[in-house]
């Protein structure tokens, strides 16, 4: 595994050739990942039809039942993976920016977890405390995301308040609260498992391994507005990132508005792995194993590391849908083991061959 | 009207939960002035540049550029009137040597084009020595080679604010600790090309030696005050070694050129501090 250094050349001087040729790799890919994602499933439909239904070519009504399928079912599902994906990489990507900390992800700091206790209560709890209230009927659907939405939210404004003092920031504590946070969120989920039936604990499973089988067009609607803007903001991250990885100081010497940077990134990640997690529950490893291959392949520099995390990001989770829809079809895997089972051998792969490039 | 001082600070004092770290510091710094603070570990060397470069509020007094408050000027203007090089920087991810050093030139040098910016990049690397590092990563770097990364940040960093800031300054926080004899020299004296350049440097050196080589004045500091202050020559006498630094050493001078010079020396009795 010698071609570290030989692939680092080429970046001396601005190497617009490989960075190019490897964004232009992620395009591809994601391009693949989403024909793969809308033809195959219980029903194959071949990738010159799925096209000619993408582009409204199907008048043919032999071809109604695949439009269907396609423009119904599979097409919201992947967008809504591509989104999903996306959020969770770049999510991963600015904290560990932010913690100066190639270990950092929403999951460890607690974030997550705090969406994940939410969400927990309200299939634990929902019914019984509706039942109390005097409200009739089941619960209804948007309450549970809007719940681990706001659970993400609550856990990183406690983050932020702990670890803020006198206008500063310590990055550290926030790191050591966070994982505080995430094993009491922890607690109380087991808590509530414990309390839990048969079918809020299969409920409970799917959540807090993920799932993307519950998209519809409606999720994509809620999902895109919270999703997209966060990521057309990252580009103009990356520079204030940077000068970070040099420490709080340096970066102020180079003139960034430190304080100011930190909350930024801290309330997009908030917003990201909330709406996240409230579309299709807790997915792990993708927000820390994406960024690291990215910075295999294309360096650390947050300016090109940033976009390319949300094309592979994107791409990473849908073909881990496609793999969890068709391992055990006609049921369907949580894809949270997906990419755990896949992420994990990969990234000790990745950290056996490439010993000395992430610490000090 | 005379112009106001490029870098002034008057009864500056900084204190951390009741305990003063700096106090009674009286401070002016000029175009072309290389003025190098000395001191015993905890005399409040750092705490003083740090005030000075904007990165600590004063608890009492105040630091002016050039008339103008400090803590008025917002973060990306202080950026191109003044860099400062910090002791060993370590960074968790492998930018290259060339990565880090372009990292002066984003934002600052917004106002140049490539061209410029690469030829800038050029010659802090090649002012640095480290332009045969360029494309190695930082993290594999020895400790004395990422200080000389970090210098051409640093030069990054003042060419690009060249373009907006005529008048800069320069702080150093012990620069020349990990480094080689042949690199610190190479390094001061680039400091001082600057000095010629327009530019004041500050810097912090433990080496007396050093100090009395390239110091246009001197700053001895103890106990979070400025001492002593004047020409090296002026400054280094044996009873304010003893005094300040606690070492009974004769100071030397160099023949010819009067600088004057400390030697360690083993068997001489240390003096009792009364």
């Amino acid at each position: 595994m010698r071609r570290v250094s030989r692939r680092r050349t080429g970046f001396h001087l601005g190497g617009a050739q490989t960075g190019f040729a490897i964004f232009a790799g992620l395009v591809l890919l994601t391009g693949l990942a989403i024909l793969l994602s809308l033809g195959l499933g219980a029903v194959r439909i071949p990738p010159g039809r799925v096209l000619g239904i993408l582009v409204g070519a199907s008048d043919d009504p032999a071809l109604a039942r695949d439009a269907l399928v396609i423009l119904n079912i599979r097409l919201p599902r992947t967008l809504l993976g591509l989104l999903v994906g996306a959020s969770l990489a770049v999510s991963g990507a600015l904290m560990q920016g932010l913690f100066r900390n190639p270990l950092a992800d929403p999951t460890l700091v607690g974030i997550s977890a705090g969406s994940g206790l939410a969400a927990a209560t309200v299939i634990v709890l929902g019914d019984r405390l509706r039942a109390a209230a005097g409200l009739p009927g089941p619960m209804p659907y948007p309450v549970l995301p809007v719940a681990a939405f706001l659970g993400g939210l609550a856990t990183t404004v406690c983050l932020y308040r702990i670890a803020t003092r006198a206008g500063r920031t310590s990055m550290a504590t926030m790191l050591l609260a966070g994982i505080a946070l995430a094993a009491l969120a922890g607690a109380f989920t087991g808590l509530l498992v414990y309390a839990s039936d048969d079918r809020q604990l299969r409920d409970l499973t799917f959540w807090s391994l993920g799932s993307l089988s519950g998209a519809t067009w409606t999720k994509v609607a809620v999902t895109a507005p919270a999703i997209l803007p966060v990521l057309a903001l990252v580009p103009f991250l990356g520079r204030g990132l940077n000068a970070l990885v040099l420490g709080e100081a340096e970066a102020f010497h180079l003139g960034i508005a430190v304080e100011r940077l930190k909350r930024l990134v801290i309330l997009l990640v908030a917003v990201a792995v909330g709406t996240g997690v409230a579309a299709a529950g807790v997915i792990g490893f993708v927000g820390l194993v994406v960024p690291h291959i990215l910075r295999l392949g294309i360096g650390p520099e947050h300016r090109r590391l940033l976009p390319a995390c949300a094309l592979l990001g994107g791409a990473l989770l849908v073909l881990a849908d496609v793999v969890a829809r068709l391992v055990a079809a006609p049921a369907e895997l949580p894809i949270g083991l997906v990419t755990a089972l896949v992420g994990a051998p990969v990234f000790l792969w990745l950290l056996l061959g490439r010993p000395t490039l992430s610490d000090g | 009207m005379a112009e106001p001082a490029l870098l002034r600070a008057r009864d500056l004092a900084y204190a951390v939960s009741g305990r003063s770290l700096v106090e009674g510091i009286a401070f002016a710094a000029e175009p072309g002035t290389v003025q190098i603070v000395v001191g015993p570990n905890g005399a409040g060397k750092s705490t003083l540049l740090r005030l000075l470069s904007g990165e600590l509020r004063p608890s009492r007094g105040t630091v002016t550029y050039e008339g103008e408050t400090l803590a008025e000027i917002p973060p990306w203007r202080l950026a191109a009137i003044r860099a400062v090089m910090p002791q060993a920087v370590r960074l968790a991810f492998p930018f290259t040597a060339a990565e880090v050093a372009r990292i002066g030139l984003d934002g600052i040098g917004s106002g140049l084009d490539r061209r410029a910016r690469d030829a800038i990049l050029a010659e802090s690397l090649g002012r640095a020595d480290v332009t045969h590092l360029a494309d190695r990563a930082y993290p594999t770097l020895s400790g004395g080679e990422q200080a000389r990364v970090q210098f051409a940040r640093v030069l990054c960093q003042l060419a690009a604010g060249r373009s907006v800031a005529e008048r800069q300054v320069l702080f150093l926080d012990e620069p020349t600790a990990s480094l080689d004899l042949r690199h610190q020299t190479a390094l001061l004296d680039a400091a001082v090309s600057l000095a010629g350049r327009g530019a004041a440097v500050v810097a912090i050196l433990h080496d007396l030696n050093l100090a009395a080589a390239y110091g246009d004045v001197l700053l001895v500091m103890e106990g979070g005050r400025i001492v002593a202050r004047g020409s090296p020559e002026a400054v280094m006498q044996d009873d304010l070694v003893a005094r300040v630094f606690g070492v009974p050493w004769r100071v030397g001078e160099v023949p010819r050129s009067r600088q004057p010079f400390l030697l360690p020396q083993r068997g001489v009795a240390a003096k009792s501090q009364d």
